[in-house]
């Protein structure tokens, strides 16, 4: 090479690294660019505690009592708090008794345990190893063509309870409940009953506050109705309202951007999750209303919210909090809710002479729905090395290393930032995103790609069956079969589809009883990321047009993502593709969709999917640059799809992973405010194996004896020691066994509780009255409350 | 196996590419061209582009990634090409009398590679625009997500870089899929045959274009280039394989004459070196 030639071609390498040394425009052309959490707006849910007649009016009581009851092994039946499963960074990371056979399998009623990769049974009370991951495993992981070595349809979840048929509950000693017991027929070893396992992965309950809807199905609905998960589903929901010094009556609550306690009525119930079958949260409201909160748990006296509360000092932890969940209640929420002082309209206990509910415990649910939510709209984590990090003009972090930053760029090359977008990383948080398009556009998109990002809670996918309506926030990756889980496309237990797509797909065709949520009725068209219907003649196998029949939206046009696609069916035209055997233009995408979870903290929140089969950042990048595991219909074809480069360049691949590890806030990591808590006791398998188990467990001589994991109290300031991820409790057991505790729960009878003064008129209950009228009179004379 | 298509055939396959132009949508719309829709891969080095303007100089791009159907044959797109999973590679060019253009698969198992070259003028390909014209493939993508790769510009799917709509790219030149043929109808109507195939329709840029496919390669030879930017797609033509690695590589051939000069002189110097050594 001559000299002249030389410079030529040093010349051209500076010119062809400008671009990315230039606010790395190289990458600027690819989508979305990750945004801070900081400063991203929580959805309102209005009338909680604003208005003018809240339902919360002591907000830092509210929360208090939903840390409580997050953390109360009380709540469960058996000793399972909703925290155990939600005790490391907002998820569970247990490792022995936590698999589900078949998971969630529809049409599996007597579901049987795979075998490990080695051929070695793998039933109840089994310890999860390194081996055992993925779930899904190829001779050639990153290759798409790999030949299948082992596939399962079990699930890593959660062990649960022992479930039974409830009976009754104390108001006062140990905390389970009485009922029928005897061991599973599936969650046993040899004679001895095991824990069940749920049927999906626990995902952290961190930032969630931010998802339109929860759970892996979206089956917590976004309309919180005061008395369970459904919504404005639910025919029989309601709460009693006091409405004068003696009259109350049921009335429908409808309160938005409520999802988070919509799903915390879901597990107290579940005789999977917490309870034994048949409980209800009158029946749980009577056994924790006179009790301490915590009772059998130590609170640290620094904790962020409890310490005010807790009877710790400084000198000596102690149990249980200087209160009672009844008084905290009282507290918390208006009096119109608990101050009605009669019985009988609330129903009772089952058997004879049992004392009938009141209405405190008749608005149970509401209360601590509304409570857990409030407590996890705390648990926000916009700390991270990526929050903290400046950026430059075109949103690219500055402070993160070298490989960080490349990991970044290559999340976004990679396709990962399409779906996991946003603050939160997930388009799941609709309402978030939708209020920060405006300001920060570059966040969801870019001159070559952009997603939507509007109030839509329906979206049109690019999926292999052909484009299909999905909900907003929802994929299906491709990391199991459709028929093993059918997640989103599956129904509530009224025979309502759990999707907005299907319900949007029966308003299109005119079905309009079909539509049993909000939000579907406001869905404009000319936001879906693909058009459904053109204003053309020409026929045309993915839209509808004219040869069909359309008619305008009926939304104004402004600022559309598709101008063109201004345009619905006519109903006619809708309802016959609908029933058409080729249809091709109505189809739904919810088959097999799970909700996009959020990517912060992502390191310390494995097993990773819906199903929990896999253990590490690493076999998430496999699985992802292999393209999925299956191809189902509802597949996501062109976020999900076999990468190459990223096959071939493992610098890459673990760049990418070096990014996600700055999505950890080190309050989680160190378990700081808000993130501290008081100690739990979660059962961790039973004392054996999976081929022998003790019998000792003072619930039932026919059920295992729980092993526990002892989780401390933790303060404000955090312990000492960093949460390690999932992968390092997958060492062999000898290693670990300092990280499991085998006890039995105390059954001693715990301290007297304070005064409770549920059965008793209650001393506050004239003025509240007092106060409910005088604020009446002042709404029907229109007059201002305040001056 | 190696086919040829001349530019007679290529423009009756224009014919009939025009018959299925109204099976895609072309719908008014008030897009803005914004150019960048997508950016060029760098060269080996590193370079942004390359340039070859001298008989014998050379360009190549070693170990790039291929997607398996990046060109042709994703069922999902109607066989059409995918623009952010293949590769765009910007290049200027001498007056030459021939410069081959060819991708070598690193394993023809895995990979069926393909390619497509358009002529852009007095500046580089400017990444078109996304979405211009508010075109939509009838498998209901818009553009560039995918794309008519193999047409000429003006077809549905190619406004999005055809100079005057969405981008700067002034004439289509060839293209060749080394994979099997897409048989059913395609995201724009546009031939996605298994060959090499000039699709030039004037001699402003290129007098023709040979080419040929085989296992794991594809190749195209643009003949007395006019000097000029020009841009080169790659992707694979095979959704049945994984993708793998290729290199692509654009080689100024030497004219025969030129080839005979050289040696000549080779010899020349041999000689006078001989001499002088006695």
């Amino acid at each position: 090479m001559t000299s002249s030639k030389g410079a030529l071609r040093f010349a051209r390498v500076v010119a062809g690294l400008l671009p990315l040394l230039v606010a790395g425009a190289a990458f600027a052309h690819f989508g979305p660019v990750p945004i801070s959490l900081v400063g991203a707006p929580v959805p309102e849910t209005p009338g909680l505690t604003d208005g003018p007649d809240p339902i919360v009016v002591d907000e830092a009581k509210a929360i208090a009592l939903g840390k409580a009851l997050f953390w109360d092994v009380n709540v469960g039946s058996d000793g399972m708090a909703c925290a155990s499963c939600h005790f490391h960074a907002g998820a569970d990371r247990r490792v022995s008794n936590q698999i589900a056979p078949q998971g969630k399998h529809p049409l599996v009623h007597d579901p049987v345990f795979s075998t490990d990769a080695g051929g070695a049974a793998r039933g109840p009370n089994a310890r999860l190893e390194h081996g055992d991951f993925p779930f899904f495993q190829t001779d050639a992981p990153l290759n798409p063509l790999g030949n299948v070595l082992t596939s399962t349809d079990d699930v890593v979840a959660s062990a649960g309870t022992f479930g039974g048929e409830f009976t009754s509950v104390a108001k006062h000693g140990g905390p389970d409940d009485t009922c029928e017991r005897a061991p599973d027929s599936i969650f046993h070893v040899g004679v001895a009953g095991t824990r069940r396992v749920e049927p999906r992965n626990a995902p952290t309950v961190i930032n969630a506050i931010f998802n339109f809807r929860n759970l892996w199905d979206g089956a917590a609905n976004n309309v919180f109705n005061g008395s369970s998960q459904w919504g404005d589903r639910d025919p029989d929901a309601g709460v009693w309202v006091r409405t004068g010094p003696a009259t109350v009556e049921k009335q429908r609550l409808r309160l938005l951007n409520a999802s988070l306690a919509s799903q915390a009525l879901a597990p107290p119930l579940d005789d999977v999750e917490m309870s034994c079958g048949g409980r209800d949260f009158a029946a749980l409201a009577r056994k924790l209303a006179c009790r301490r909160p915590l009772e059998d748990q130590e609170v640290h006296p620094d904790d962020s919210v409890l310490g005010p509360l807790a009877r710790s000092t400084p000198a000596q932890l102690e149990q249980g909090l200087a209160t009672n969940y009844f008084t905290l209640i009282t507290q918390a929420f208006a009096p119109k809710y608990w101050s009605y002082e009669a019985r009988g309209e609330f129903g009772a206990p089952a058997g004879e002479g049992a004392l009938p509910y009141s209405q405190i415990e008749a608005n149970f649910a509401m209360f601590f729905g509304l409570a857990i939510q409030l407590y996890e709209a705390t648990l926000i984590s916009d700390d991270s090395r990526f929050d903290r990090s400046a950026v430059d003009v075109d949103g690219i972090p500055t402070e993160l290393t070298a490989s960080e930053r490349n990991g970044f760029q290559q999340f976004r090359v990679a396709h990962c930032g399409l779906c996991h977008i946003g603050p939160v990383f997930t388009p799941a948080a609709v309402v978030t995103n939708a209020m920060m398009v405006e300001a920060n556009p570059q966040a969801f998109g870019s001159e070559t790609f952009t997603i939507s990002t509007t109030r839509n809670v329906v979206t049109r996918a690019s999926v292999t069956g052909g484009p299909g309506i999905l909900d907003t926030g929802f994929a299906n990756n491709g990391v199991t079969l459709e028929e093993w889980d059918r997640g989103l496309g599956a129904s509530d237990p009224f025979g309502h589809p759990l999707s907005f797509a299907d319900q949007y797909l029966q308003r299109l065709a005119g079905n309009t009883a079909a539509v049993v949520d909000p939000y579907v009725e406001d869905v404009r068209p000319c936001d879906l990321d693909i058009p459904l219907a053109l204003n053309v003649a020409t026929p045309y196998a993915g839209f509808f047009t004219q040869a069909q029949g359309v008619i305008p939206q009926t939304q104004g046009t402004e600022n559309c993502f598709i101008p063109v696609g201004a345009f619905l069916p006519t109903p006619a035209a809708a309802a016959a593709e609908l029933a058409s055997p080729t249809n091709a233009r109505m189809l739904s995408a919810a088959d097999g969709s799970f909700k996009i979870p959020t990517l912060r903290n992502v390191e310390l929140t494995g097993p990773y999917m819906h199903n929990g089969s896999m253990a590490t950042l690493e076999e998430v990048l496999e699985f992802y640059t292999r393209g999925g595991n299956f191809d189902p219909d509802a597949k996501h074809f062109g976020t999900v799809f076999p990468q190459v480069d990223l096959r071939f360049n493992e610098t890459n691949r673990q760049d990418i992973i070096a990014f996600l590890r700055t999505l950890t806030d080190d309050r989680v990591r160190y378990e700081r405010a808000p993130f501290d808590h008081p100690a739990l006791h979660v059962p961790h398998g039973h004392v054996g194996n999976e081929t022998s188990v003790e019998l000792h467990n003072a619930l039932d001589p026919e059920l295992g004896s729980d092993a526990f994991l002892l989780i401390p109290a933790v303060g404000a300031s955090g312990r000492a020691e960093p949460l390690e991820d999932f992968a390092s409790f997958l060492a062999p057991c000898e290693i670990c066994l300092d990280q499991q505790i085998f006890l039995e729960m105390p059954q001693d009878p715990p301290p007297a509780p304070e005064v409770c003064v549920v059965p008793e008129p209650i001393a506050t209950a004239p003025i509240a009255i007092a106060t409910l009228l005088w604020l009446e009179r002042r709404r029907r004379r229109g007059g201002a409350l305040f001056r | 196996m190696i086919r040829v298509l001349s530019r007679g055939r290529a423009l009756r396959a224009l014919g009939l590419i025009a018959a299925f132009a109204a099976t895609s949508v072309l719908l008014p719309s008030d897009a803005a061209r914004a150019a960048g829709a997508v950016s060029m891969k760098t060269w080996d080095g590193g370079l942004a582009s390359e340039t070859v303007d001298s008989a014998g100089d050379s360009a190549a791009a070693s170990a790039q990634a291929g997607g398996r159907s990046s060109m042709s044959g994703n069922a999902a797109l109607n066989g059409s090409a995918w623009a952010h999973t293949g590769g765009f590679w910007s290049i200027q060019l001498g007056a030459l009398s021939e410069v081959k253009i060819r991708v070598d698969a690193a394993n023809a198992a895995e990979f069926a590679p393909g390619l497509a070259v358009w002529a852009i003028g007095d500046a580089a390909f400017d990444g078109g625009t996304t979405g211009f014209g508010g075109e939509l493939s009838t498998a209901a993508f818009g553009t560039p997500h995918s794309f008519n790769a193999t047409g000429a510009l003006g077809n549905p799917g190619t406004l999005w870089m055809q100079q005057g709509q969405g981008g700067n790219a002034k004439e289509s030149l060839g293209y060749a899929i080394s994979g099997p043929s897409y048989a059913g109808t395609s995201g724009w109507g546009e031939s996605l045959a298994n060959g090499a195939y000039d699709t030039s329709v004037t001699d402003t840029y290129v007098a023709s274009v040979t080419g040929g496919v085989g296992s794991g390669f594809a190749e195209l030879s643009l003949i007395d280039v006019a000097p000029g930017w020009y841009v080169i797609w790659v992707g694979g033509t095979d959704h049945a394989l994984a993708g793998g690695l290729f290199d692509l590589s654009v080689t100024a051939v030497p004219e025969p004459g030129t080839l005979w000069m050289f040696a000549v002189g080779v010899a020349a110097l041999r000689i006078g070196r001989s001499a002088r050594a006695r």
